[in-house]
């Protein structure tokens, strides 16, 4: 349940301030930027990888995606976003102090991350019982990698969102603490980012 | 002390989120069912793709500058991630012309 209380205090009209986020200074650690920045590159290259296999085999690559499940595609997109709205108010919540608020929405986010995990586990399973496996045609090859090697990113983010949660649920959030869940946040969006490509070009490219 | 009066979730989640957000969260949720209308054999399949690509670097980018603060980091960090939406981008679209689409499926 929400903390009334927080919550109280948030209608307040003296309810403390969001911090202002100053301009100019990088978004959470520098180093979550570098494995960022790293993540970026290598998708990138898998992107363009797929576009031109798939220009060699036009064909093959569309009837491929056809057997994609497109619903459960969209509907893991939007839990994605939900997710990322949810981990934007919960750092919202933290800088303002509003701790166990904080901790809800990343409760939720961690949900949002198990339902997209349940959700490709059902498309995995509806390709592979029904021939689609990654033997079968190149498109399901890299259909399995890239969202494979994103579903892995994924559980990374929802743990990493667990050990926000964790801290959240202080009293007070420290600012390292703070820094940290910020770092954590940015690695999340960057998982919804990816996927928002990856989607395009898996289920919509035609 | 008067008893705190409740206040639902949904008016919490208002007041921690800004306009800005909510309205950028908004247009993440209709380009992604739009993109999904026009993958789902809408209009004609270049075009279509095109526009797909096209919003999918948009939405990358929205969540780059809103989601992730860019907007508020260093010029460095967002020229560099507005460089790989658009180098990106552009490839993709090449690369996808280059192949093109089927003129006829066959299943």
């Amino acid at each position: 349940m929400i903390d009334w209380h927080a919550g109280e205090a948030l209608a307040r009209p003296t309810a403390q301030p969001a911090r202002r986020v100053p301009r100019g200074e990088v978004p959470g650690e520098t180093g979550m930027w570098v494995l960022v920045g790293g993540d970026l590159v290598a998708f990138g290259v898998f992107f363009l990888v797929f576009v031109t296999a798939r220009g060699r085999d036009v064909a093959g690559f569309d009837a491929a995606r056809q057997e994609l499940n497109l619903g459960v595609g969209l509907v893991n997109t939007l839990i994605l976003l939900v997710g990322s709205l949810l981990v934007v108010a919960g750092v919202s919540a933290a800088r303002r102090g509003l701790c166990s608020v904080a901790a809800h929405y990343f409760g939720l986010t961690i949900f949002c991350g198990a339902t997209f995990v349940a959700g490709k586990v059902f498309e995995y399973t509806q390709l592979v019982t029904s021939g689609h496996t990654p033997r079968a045609h190149d498109f399901y090859m890299y259909f399995f990698m890239l969202t494979g090697i994103h579903l892995f990113h994924l559980l990374i983010a929802t743990l990493l969102v667990m050990f926000m949660w964790r801290p959240a649920r202080r009293v007070v959030v420290p600012t390292r603490s703070l820094r940290t869940i910020v770092s954590f946040a940015v690695f999340w969006h960057m998982v919804d980012l990816l996927w928002l490509v990856l989607f395009s070009l898996f289920y919509l490219m035609r | 002390m008067t008893s705190p009066e409740p206040i639902s979730v949904a008016v919490i989640t208002t007041r921690l989120i800004s306009i800005r957000i909510w309205s950028v969260w908004a247009l993440l949720v209709l380009a992604s069912v739009v993109s999904a209308w026009l993958g789902d054999e809408h209009g004609p399949p270049r075009i279509a793709t095109t526009i797909v690509i096209a919003l999918a670097m948009g939405k990358v980018f929205l969540v780059g500058e809103h989601f992730m603060e860019l907007r508020t980091a260093p010029v460095i960090f967002r020229l560099i991630f507005a460089a790989w939406v658009v180098v990106i981008g552009v490839a993709l679209v090449v690369l996808y012309m280059h192949g093109g689409s089927p003129t006829h499926v066959s299943i």
